[in-house]
């Protein structure tokens, strides 16, 4: 029988139970890795190094969670604040595009012949905030509102994102697909 | 022209399909061997405790020894009369009072820390 979330993090508090906690952990590796993978460009190995903090962080944290989001929201959050510290201190050493100029949609249907095929090259023709959203919320599943408190955005930011993000890939789309 | 619906299914189904679930590979048994080992506020108070209860009674019962030479030796009977003289001299009286309230300071901050 699979434990709940919540049961595995009162056995971790009440009873110091590491083995709970490593349940947690190979329960959302994968969404907490592959949200990292994506914020760091695919780079697994500083990936990994920023979900095991991640993972440190919310066991020494855990107290803290409430229970008002998702276990899994909760923890995309801090792997999200511990992405940005770690640019903040690599800003040199990683390059992450940050400020990609906002192609037109005429521009990103030129170069969609290009992409027909990898749908990724053609999410990085969005801003870094537009791709964002869209992992967190095609990618990971989650709600506007858990978006929202991943990136502590105001929920109008997001869906903002969400929308322009959605466009530009819609005409993507549709120069793939002229028929359609 | 397919309808927004479709299009929405489509580059949902899409972006959704990239998304492929990472074996773990180890990676959580790095996390747990990790983790910090739990804390244990009371234990250091237990041996502290204990070395304050051991070294009270040995200042007791020299005390004791020290003010009944005379009886040429440690026998209950005959010492606890001075162990109890011992117990009202005034500088064991306070070293013992230090000793407890100090004992209570850090019962205090160890109970602190388990709550936190």
């Amino acid at each position: 029988m699979i434990s709940p979330d919540s049961e595995l993090i009162v056995r971790t508090l009440a009873e110091g139970d590491r083995d709970a906690f490593g349940a947690l952990v190979r329960r959302h590796q994968s969404a907490v890795r592959n949200f990292l993978r994506h914020l760091s460009r695919n780079d697994a190995a500083l990936a990994d190094d920023l979900a095991q903090e991640t993972f440190l962080h919310a066991y020494r944290r855990l107290g803290q969670f409430r229970g008002d989001s998702t276990f899994v929201t909760w923890l995309l959050g801090i792997a999200h604040n511990h992405f940005r510290n770690a640019r903040r201190r690599q800003k040199d050493q990683v390059e992450l595009n940050e400020n990609l100029p906002d192609e037109s949609a005429g521009e990103l249907a030129a170069a969609a012949s290009d992409l027909r095929h990898d749908l990724a090259e053609a999410l990085r023709g969005l801003s870094v905030d537009e791709q964002l959203v869209l992992h967190l919320g095609y990618q990971q599943g989650l709600s506007h509102a858990e978006i929202a408190a991943v990136t502590v955005w105001p929920l109008g930011t997001v869906k903002t994102h969400l929308n322009r993000g959605k466009e530009k890939l819609r005409h993507l789309l549709a120069a793939w697909n002229p028929q359609s | 022209m397919k309808s927004f619906a479709n299009e929405e299914e489509q580059f949902a189904s899409l972006l959704r399909a990239r998304l492929p679930a990472l074996p773990d590979d180890g990676f959580s048994q790095r996390v747990v061997a990790q983790l910090p080992v739990p804390r244990r506020p009371y234990r250091g108070l237990a041996w502290g405790s204990g070395g304050a209860i051991v070294g009270a009674v040995f200042a007791i019962g020299k005390g004791a020894a020290w003010s009944g030479p005379a009886h040429g030796g440690w026998e209950w009977n005959t010492s606890f009369a001075p162990a109890a003289a011992s117990v009202a001299n005034p500088w064991l009286l306070l070293t013992l009072g230090v000793t407890g309230f100090s004992l209570l300071i850090a019962y205090t901050i160890a109970r602190l820390h388990a709550q936190s």
